[in-house]
């Protein structure tokens, strides 16, 4: 009689043998027609991509070991003078229409917070008038250089994408190179309303909205250009929790009044009503804009989630003021003592290639009896939890730690993530029940010492 | 005080000739040769062939386009698997799955089918616990090679497999759990 292990075997490999051609597989995948706000382009097209790849491997080779950037002959920018500019614009107001963009609504999404939901997105800006004047007056409104054009415009799936840029034309060789990013539009019955702004090169995937409104998470960027974030209410004022409702000093225009800094930048700002997600570049003036409308977490997004099998538990999630941001994205807190029964919380805000945080919450109790709660996040390299002092010029990886490694949360003592992957908690004797607030219940493990 | 502009000048070109692009090319190739090995670990282990494809895909273009780092690591391999997982994973969570282990087999192969129980006692298994046991079983992983593919700790890989073949034996009419 065969072994378990034997029939494992047999017949993993019987399964694996008959599975579809990929050829037919492709279309099965349950993403981009169902709900583009929440798919991941980048899962697209990719056989073709690594077959070009490698018959292009020079090519691609040669620009990765100079940056990846393909533009070698451009020149460093310049602040900006938003005030004076004179120069010529390198976009165009006559935008190009003919669609060759594949998904780039898709890689527009991709790119904005994990919550981001464009079915269901709050607008940012709306005018009566047309997609063209519409979006060059959101950008002025949102204080980007005088000579912000549209170089293009598309409408995929029912909404209208308009790519901005700026830059100037130095010479007739050299361009100095802004900023660039696409506005997600709709129609309206008058006008049109900007749905999203997104920069490239900005990635706001690792920031999360939790169910009761805090917003959390990381701002990567592809440069070590300076970052402002602002979570602001409807009417443009800083909501009430904002760390820093004045903004920076002596600037032009307010920023900066959530968090201001060299990304990967942390956020976590409490909203309590619809908002406005406002990232910025910023040097001597605003030079680029990714934008959202926050709102609640919708029913179907935790219906998903509890379909996929995550365990879920339905009790509201405690309020609180006391997150602490840590280097490299992590965030843990000790929170309120409920029923005398606090809870821990850690939430890891991700840094690729890892997948974005998300709103589903997973609740791992730990018997009484433990005297140790070791919590541990595989694979750190990924998690960020290394210190941003570590990060490559990307901002994406960290490059010390290894998948080995852990990160090892005790109750016991109350210290802070430094350079190391540890993080320790103050000893209290009246913790009974632990809980864990993470991705997905199965990235993070729990283990407990019960008390001899 | 405002933020001075960071002064980030596109690199020079200087240096190319020093790059040894075949071999690197041969490298890479190596591992894309493990390509479809791959894929069919992650189709069985998620459920889900289009997005194991996709996944896999996506995870080797990211392997090639920081290539000059991840061919220095120990396992490659490992790295482009983990990182479908995430990928996949990720996908997964915000879609409804369609999981092939859900789906019976086509009636022809009904017949051919070693073992028609245990499928579907694969089936109920958790993603978590079937992804190790596809490394294991079907990759032929160490347990060290499946945590780092996995990205999980070799404890945990052993706990997994422990209690995934409890579960299978107990469902199979064996132990109890």
């Amino acid at each position: 009689m065969k072994t378990l292990e034997r029939r494992l075997m047999d017949t993993l490999r019987y399964e694996a043998d008959n599975l579809p051609d990929e050829e037919h597989v492709h279309p099965l995948t349950p993403t981009r027609q169902k709900r583009p706000g929440f798919l991941r382009p980048g899962l697209a097209a990719p056989a073709a991509v690594v077959a070009v790849m490698i018959l292009a491997a020079p090519v691609i080779w040669l620009s990765a070991q100079n940056g990846g950037s393909g533009h070698v002959p451009a020149a460093t920018p310049t602040t900006p003078a938003v005030t004076n500019e004179t120069s010529q614009p390198v976009a165009t107001t006559a935008p190009n229409t003919a669609p060759v963009l594949g998904d780039q609504l898709g890689r527009v999404v991709d790119q904005l917070p994990d919550g981001f939901d464009i079915e269901q997105a709050h607008p940012v800006f709306a005018m009566d008038a047309g997609v063209e004047e519409t979006a060059l007056r959101y950008l002025e409104t949102r204080h980007l250089p005088d000579n912000v054009g549209l170089s293009r415009v598309e409408t995929q799936d029912g909404y209208t994408l308009a790519q901005w840029a700026w830059g100037r034309l130095l010479d007739e060789t050299e361009i100095e190179r802004g900023e660039s990013g696409w506005l997600v539009m709709r129609s309206t019955s008058t006008g049109y309303e900007v749905l999203a702004a997104a920069t490239d090169g900005i990635d706001l995937s690792q920031i999360i909205f939790t169910r009761n409104g805090h917003i959390l998470g990381g701002v990567i960027s592809n440069s070590d250009q300076h970052i402002g974030v602002d979570v602001l209410n409807l009417d443009g004022t800083p909501v009430d929790s904002a760390p820093n409702p004045e903004g920076m000093p002596d600037a032009d225009f307010l920023w900066g009044t959530a968090a201001s800094g060299t990304p990967p930048l942390g956020v976590d700002v409490q909203v309590s009503g619809p908002a406005l997600f406002r990232v910025n570049r910023v040097g001597g003036s605003l030079l680029s804009i990714s934008e959202v409308g926050v709102g609640a977490i919708s029913d179907a997004d935790r219906s998903e989630i509890q379909d996929n099998g995550s365990e879920i538990d339905t009790r509201p999630e405690p309020s609180t003021d006391a997150w602490t941001n840590l280097p490299g994205g992590l965030s843990v807190a000790v929170v309120e003592e409920a029923n005398g029964h606090p809870r821990i919380w850690v939430r890891s805000a991700v840094q690729d290639p890892a997948p974005a945080p998300s709103t589903d919450i997973a609740f791992l109790p730990v018997p009484v009896s433990a005297t140790e709660i070791a919590i541990l996040i595989p694979n750190p390299e990924f998690f960020g939890i290394r210190g941003v002092d570590e990060t490559d010029a990307e901002g994406l990886e960290q490059t010390a730690g290894g998948a080995a490694e852990m990160a090892r949360i005790h109750w016991g003592y109350q210290g802070s993530a430094v350079d190391t992957a540890s993080i320790d908690w103050e000893s209290d004797s009246r913790f009974g029940v632990a809980f864990v607030e993470a991705r997905e219940a199965d990235i993070v493990d729990v283990e407990y010492v019960t008390n001899p | 005080m405002k933020p001075k502009r960071a002064v980030r000048r596109v690199p020079r070109v200087d240096g190319i000739s020093e790059v040894d692009t075949s071999v690197t090319q041969d490298r890479f190739q190596e591992l894309h040769a493990h390509r479809d090995r791959l894929y069919r670990a992650l189709a069985l282990a998620l459920g889900n062939p289009g997005l194991a494809a996709d996944a896999i895909d996506e995870a080797m273009v990211r392997a090639y386009t920081r290539w000059d780092r991840i061919e220095a690591y120990a396992s490659p391999e490992g790295w482009v698997y983990r990182v479908a997982m995430n990928v996949a994973r990720s996908a997964l969570r915000k879609t409804r799955r369609e999981d092939l282990w859900d789906q019976p087999p086509e009636t022809t192969v009904v017949d051919q089918h070693p073992d028609l129980e245990l499928r579907e006692a694969i089936s109920r298994l958790p993603v978590n616990f079937r992804s190790v046991v596809v490394a294991r079983f079907l990759l032929d992983w160490s347990t060290a090679e499946t945590a780092e593919g996995l990205g999980i700790p070799e404890g945990t890989v052993k706990t997994r497999l422990k209690r995934a073949l409890r579960r299978l034996a107990k469902d199979l009419g064996g132990e109890e759990e």
